[in-house]
C-alpha cells in the first residue's frame, strides 16, 4: 500500500534511525500503533485524519485483517516492510505534513478568539453528551437550565475536579493547577482516557500562547513538561504519547486545522473543521473540544494581556525618551 | 455478591465500545455493579469508590483492560461475565457498519467495496481524468460527470474503455440509469423493455419521463457525455452502448438521442442502426430525417416524438410525427385566448429561462425561424446573447452552462440562480415567461415551489404597473420522483403558471401565445 | 468484464465527489462508498523531495 501523508517529526525519525525494527503494538479499525524505543508510538491510519508520528495510508481492508499485535516491521525512510514481507508501504510518494506550521501565520486578537469561542460552545452544546460532554455548561460557567440529561458515571464522578482544575488554570495559577492535575490524568474511558483528551486541548494551546510571547508565561514550559512525565507512568501508553506530543504543539492534522481556524488566520469553516474533531476516535474529540472551549478562555485573557502590556510598554519607553530641548 | 477483576493485558478499544460493553454487562442477570476501563490509577480509585476493587487491583498497569464486576455467583460467573463480553465484542467487530468509513482514494475504495463495478467521478476537471484512467485499468465502468475535461484526454480514455469493453460515460455525462439504478441527475422510472443511450442529460431524462408516462419501461439508459458525436470522439461510447442494446436480451427497443453528430459520426451509427435486428428510434434534435430514414431507423421532430414513437412500436402499433397536444385542439386555443388576454400591447417578449440544456436547445428550435432568439447557447452566431441590441429581443438561457455556475451550484441542484435571473431578466416588456422544471434525483428537493415562489413575485411586482405576465411550464419528473409529480403540477398550477406535459408541448403553446399576442396587437386592451 | 456482462451484475459504485450522488444512491440502497478525495499536493514538500535530498547527502 502507499503513504499518502507523513508527519514530519515521523520523518525525521526514519532518518536518524535507518531500518529500525517496530512492532505492532495496538490494532483498531482504521489506524495501528507500532511501537519504537520503548515508549513511543507511529500510528499508521487509512481515514482522513493523521497523528503527530504518523502516516496516513491508502488501505481499503481494515488493518486487523493482515497484521497482529507484536508483529514485526522494518522501518526505512522509503518504505516500511512486514517481517514476513506480507505488507509493504511504499512512502515515496507521501505528502510531509508539517506538524508544527501554524505560527508563521498572523495571530487574531482577542475580540475574534471570544467570538469563536461562542460559537464553539453553542455549536458543541448541540452535539451527543458523551464523555466529558455533559460538563459543558458547568464549566463554561453557564446556567443550567435543568437536571442535565445524559451525564454518565466518569463524567458525574470527575466533575468537581475538572471544575477546579479548569478554574485555577484559567487565571493562570498553574501552582495549584499541576496537583489538581493529578486527580485527571488517567481518568475515564477508552485507550486515550478523557480527562487526558481534555488536557492535551490545554496544553497545546498553552505551548502555542508561549511561543507567540517567549517570556511572558515562563512557567508553561514546565507546566506542560510536568504533565507530559507524568502521564508516562500514570495513563496508557498510546495516551501518554499523546500528551507528550500536546506539550510540544503537535496534534492530529484534524486538531491543528482546528486550532489554526480558532486562532490564526484561516480560510476554512469553523464548524465543518470541528465536526471532524468530534467525529474522531468515538468520545475522544469531544472530549478534546471541551477542553479547547475551557483553554480558549485563558487564551483570550493571555492575549488581552500581551496587546495592553505592549501598549503601556510603548507609553512607558516613550515617556522615558528624553525631550529634546529646544 | 462477591467482587471479580478480569484483566485483558495490553487490550484497546474506543471509549464508545466499552461504554456500551459496560451497560450490556451491567443488564446481564446477576451483574450488580461492573467497570470496565483501562488500569490507571485514577480510573481504579473509581472503581475502588464504587466498591469493585479486589487484589489484583495492585497487578494493573495503566494500559490493562479491567473489568471490576460485583455478582451474584448463584445467577453467574465471573467466567460467564468475560464470555459476555468478548461474545459483545466479537458481535460489535463484524457488525460494525463502516458507514462513515471515506477511504482515501479510488484504489483503497475498491479494496473497501469487493465487487465494485462502477465509479461514478465528479472530481473538479483538471484531476478527472487520472481518476478515469486509474478506474478503467482496474476494470471498472466509469461515469463521469465532471466537464472540462481536455477533448485529448476524452479521446485517450474512450479508447482504452473501448478496448477494455467498459462504460466510459462522460466528460459532462449527467444522466444514467443502469440496472435499473438512477445516477447523478436521473428520474425514478419503471424497469422495462426499451434502451436508450443519450448523449445529453436533460434530453436523456425527458425521453425516459415520458415512455414511463406511457406506461413502458426502460431497460438500460447510457450516457455518453456531450462531446461523444464530434469527429474527434467519433461517438466512441455511443457505439458501445447502441451495441450492447443491441446484444442486451431484456432491451427490445433502442432509442439515440444527441444533438446532430458530426456526419462522419452520424454515418457510423445510421450504419449499425441498418444492421440492427431492433427497431431504433433516433432523436437527433433538429437534425436531417433523410440519413436515419434511410438506415432503417425511426426519425423524431422532438424528445417527445421520440418516446412516443418508441413506445408505439414496442407495441406495434401505427406511429407518426407528433406536432400537437394532449389536449383537445378547442382547450388549448381557450388558454391560447385567456393568457394573451392578461397582456398589454408593450408587452411581446420570450423569456425562456432552462435549467437543462438540451431543453433549452430543443425550444429554440422547435420555435424555429419565426423568432429571432438570443441565447448563451445560440443556433448561431449572431444570435449570442451577448449581441441583444440594448436589452430588447426574445431571450432563451441555459442556466447551466459554465458562466452562469462559477462558484455556485447548478440550477437543478439550486434554484438560486434561475430566482435572480426571473427578478434581473423579467420586466413590463415581457410577455411569456418559459421554464422547464426537472424532478428526480440530484434536483432540488422542491424545484417547482421555487418556480412559484418567484413567479408570484414577478406578478406583484408587474401588477404595480398594471400588468400580467403569461407563464408557461412543463415538468420532468414521474410521481415516483421524491418531489412527486402531481403535487409539483398543483404548486406550479396554483401560482397561475400554464402546466403542458412535455418540453416540446409548452413550446408550442408558447408559440401559438406569442402568435396570438402578435396578431392581436392593439386589440388586446 | 464487458458492458452486457455489468447488465446482469448487482451494481455496486464507488463515488467520487459530489457527496450527494453518494447519498442518493445509498437511500436507494446501493451497495456504495464514498472516496475522501483530495487533490494530490503538487508542488508542495513531498517524500520524493527529501529522499533525493537525503540520497544527496548521503553522498556528498
Amino acid at each position: 500500500m502507499n503513504a499518502i501523508t507523513a508527519a514530519d517529526d515521523l520523518v525525521e525519525f526514519l532518518e536518524n534511525h535507518p531500518s529500525f525494527v517496530a512492532r505492532v503494538h495496538s490494532i483498531f479499525p482504521h489506524a495501528v500503533n507500532l511501537l519504537v524505543l520503548e515508549d513511543a508510538l507511529i500510528t499508521l491510519t487509512n481515514q482522513d485524519d493523521i497523528m503527530p508520528m504518523g502516516l496516513r495510508v491508502d488501505c481499503g481492508t481494515r488493518f486487523a485483517e493482515f497484521m497482529q499485535a507484536g508483529d514485526e516491521i522494518v522501518l526505512d525512510i522509503d518504505r516500511f516492510t512486514a517481517a514476513n514481507d506480507l505488507i509493504t508501504v511504499n512512502l515515496r510518494n507521501a505528502e510531509v505534513w508539517e506538524t508544527r506550521s501554524m505560527l508563521i501565520l498572523d495571530a487574531l486578537p482577542a475580540e475574534t478568539v471570544s467570538q469563536t469561542r461562542f460559537r464553539l460552545m453553542r455549536w458543541l452544546e448541540k452535539q451527543s453528551a458523551q464523555g466529558l460532554l455533559p460538563l459543558l455548561p458547568r464549566l463554561t460557567r453557564q446556567a443550567v437550565s435543568s437536571k442535565p440529561a445524559n451525564d454518565n458515571l466518569y463524567s458525574r464522578y470527575i466533575a468537581d475536579d475538572l471544575e477546579a482544575f479548569t478554574k485555577a488554570i484559567n487565571s493562570s495559577d498553574w501552582e495549584r493547577a499541576l496537583p489538581l492535575a493529578d486527580r485527571l490524568i488517567g481518568f475515564g474511558m477508552g485507550s486515550t482516557p478523557a480527562c487526558d483528551d481534555f488536557l492535551a486541548a490545554y496544553m497545546v494551546v498553552l505551548r502555542i500562547a508561549n511561543e507567540l510571547d517567549p517570556g511572558r508565561f515562563p512557567w508553561i514550559r514546565e507546566f506542560n513538561d510536568i504533565i507530559a512525565s507524568k502521564a508516562n507512568k500514570r495513563t496508557t501508553l498510546i495516551s501518554a504519547n499523546m500528551l507528550r506530543h500536546a506539550s510540544e504543539g503537535r496534534v492530529s492534522l484534524n486538531q491543528q486545522q482546528l486550532l489554526q481556524a480558532c486562532l490564526f488566520k484561516s480560510d476554512k469553516d469553523l464548524i465543518l473543521l470541528a465536526e471532524k474533531v468530534l467525529r474522531h476516535g468515538a468520545s475522544s474529540g469531544g472530549d478534546f473540544l471541551l477542553g479547547l472551549v475551557c483553554a480558549l478562555e485563558w487564551y483570550q485573557n493571555a492575549i488581552t494581556e500581551i496587546s495592553k502590556e505592549g501598549d503601556k510598554t510603548w507609553v512607558e519607553y516613550k515617556r522615558l525618551q528624553p525631550v529634546p530641548t529646544l | 455478591m462477591t467482587i471479580h477483576t478480569s484483566i485483558k493485558k495490553n487490550a484497546y478499544y474506543d471509549s464508545v465500545t466499552l461504554m456500551l460493553l459496560s451497560r450490556q454487562l451491567q443488564e446481564l442477570a446477576g451483574v450488580e455493579d461492573v467497570l470496565v476501563g483501562m488500569g490507571t490509577e485514577l480510573n481504579l480509585d473509581l472503581a475502588r469508590d464504587l466498591g469493585l476493587a479486589t487484589g489484583e487491583f495492585d497487578t494493573l498497569t495503566p494500559n490493562d483492560l479491567f473489568i471490576a464486576a460485583k455478582i451474584d455467583e448463584a445467577q453467574i460467573s465471573m467466567k460467564a461475565v468475560e464470555d459476555a463480553f468478548n461474545a459483545y465484542l466479537n458481535k460489535s467487530a463484524e457488525s460494525e457498519s463502516d458507514e462513515d468509513y471515506q477511504p482515501p482514494s479510488l484504489s483503497s475504495a475498491i479494496q473497501a467495496l469487493p465487487g465494485a463495478n462502477m465509479v461514478l467521478v465528479s472530481v473538479p476537471g483538471q484531476y478527472a481524468a487520472a481518476e478515469v484512467e486509474d478506474a478503467l485499468d482496474a476494470g471498472l465502468h466509469v461515469m463521469l460527470f465532471s466537464d472540462n475535461v481536455p477533448v485529448e484526454d476524452e479521446l485517450r480514455l474512450k479508447q482504452k474503455a473501448v478496448e477494455k469493453g467498459l462504460l466510459m460515460m462522460g466528460p459532462d455525462c449527467g444522466t444514467a440509469i443502469i440496472n435499473g439504478i438512477p445516477l447523478c441527475f436521473a428520474n425514478a422510472v419503471r424497469r422495462g423493455k426499451i434502451g436508450v443511450v443519450g448523449a445529453s442529460g436533460t434530453g436523456t431524462q425527458e425521453v425516459t419521463v415520458q415512455i414511463h408516462k406511457l406506461g413502458e419501461g426502460l431497460s438500460q439508459v447510457i450516457g455518453t457525455g456531450g462531446r461523444d458525436l464530434k469527429e474527434q470522439i467519433g461517438g466512441l461510447m455511443m457505439i458501445q452502448g447502441f451495441e450492447s442494446l443491441i446484444a442486451d436480451p431484456e432491451t427490445e427497443l433502442i432509442v439515440l438521442i444527441s444533438k446532430p453528430p458530426d456526419p462522419s459520426v452520424a454515418e457510423k451509427i445510421c450504419q449499425i442502426a441498418k444492421g440492427s435486428p431492433k427497431p431504433v428510434v433516433i432523436d437527433f434534435i433538429g437534425g436531417e430525417r433523410a440519413a436515419i430514414e434511410a438506415a432503417g431507423a425511426i426519425p423524431c421532430i422532438s424528445l417527445e416524438d421520440a418516446a412516443q414513437k418508441a413506445v408505439k412500436v414496442l407495441r406495434g402499433q401505427e406511429y407518426e410525427d407528433f406536432t400537437g397536444f394532449s389536449l383537445p385542439e378547442e382547450q388549448i386555443e381557450q388558454i391560447v385566448e385567456k393568457e394573451a388576454a392578461k397582456l398589454k400591447g408593450d408587452q411581446t417578449e420570450l423569456r425562456a429561462l432552462f435549467t437543462g440544456g438540451t431543453l433549452a436547445d430543443e425550444a429554440m428550435k422547435l420555435l424555429g425561424d419565426h423568432y429571432d432568439i438570443y441565447s448563451n447557447i445560440p443556433l448561431s452566431p449572431e444570435m449570442a446573447i451577448e449581441n441583444l441590441p440594448e436589452g430588447r429581443g426574445h431571450i432563451c438561457l441555459d442556466l447551466g452552462e459554465d458562466e452562469f455556475t462559477r462558484g455556485r451550484p447548478h440550477p437543478m441542484i439550486d434554484p438560486q440562480t434561475r430566482t435572480e435571473f426571473f427578478e434581473s431578466h423579467v420586466d413590463e416588456k415581457t410577455a411569456v415567461i418559459l421554464v422547464d422544471v426537472v424532478l428526480g434525483f440530484g434536483s432540488y428537493k422542491d424545484p417547482a415551489g421555487a418556480v412559484a415562489d418567484s413567479v408570484r413575485e414577478i406578478r406583484q411586482r408587474l401588477s404595480n404597473q398594471g400588468k400580467d405576465v403569461v407563464v408557461i411550464a412543463s415538468v420532468c419528473g414521474t410521481e415516483l420522483d421524491r418531489q412527486d409529480l402531481n403535487k409539483s403540477i398543483a404548486t406550479l398550477e396554483a401560482a397561475g403558471i400554464i402546466v403542458l406535459p412535455s418540453n416540446a408541448q409548452a413550446v408550442r403553446l408558447t408559440d401559438k401565445v406569442m402568435q396570438r399576442i402578435k396578431k392581436g396587437a392593439g386589440d388586446v386592451s | 468484464m464487458s458492458v452486457n456482462d455489468l447488465f446482469k451484475q448487482e451494481l455496486k459504485v464507488v463515488n467520487l465527489g459530489l457527496k450527494s450522488f453518494y447519498s442518493d444512491l445509498k437511500s436507494q440502497g446501493v451497495a456504495t462508498v464514498q472516496v475522501n478525495w483530495k487533490p494530490k499536493a503538487g508542488g508542495k514538500k513531498n517524500m520524493l523531495n527529501l529522499l533525493s535530498k537525503i540520497n544527496k547527502v548521503k553522498q556528498s
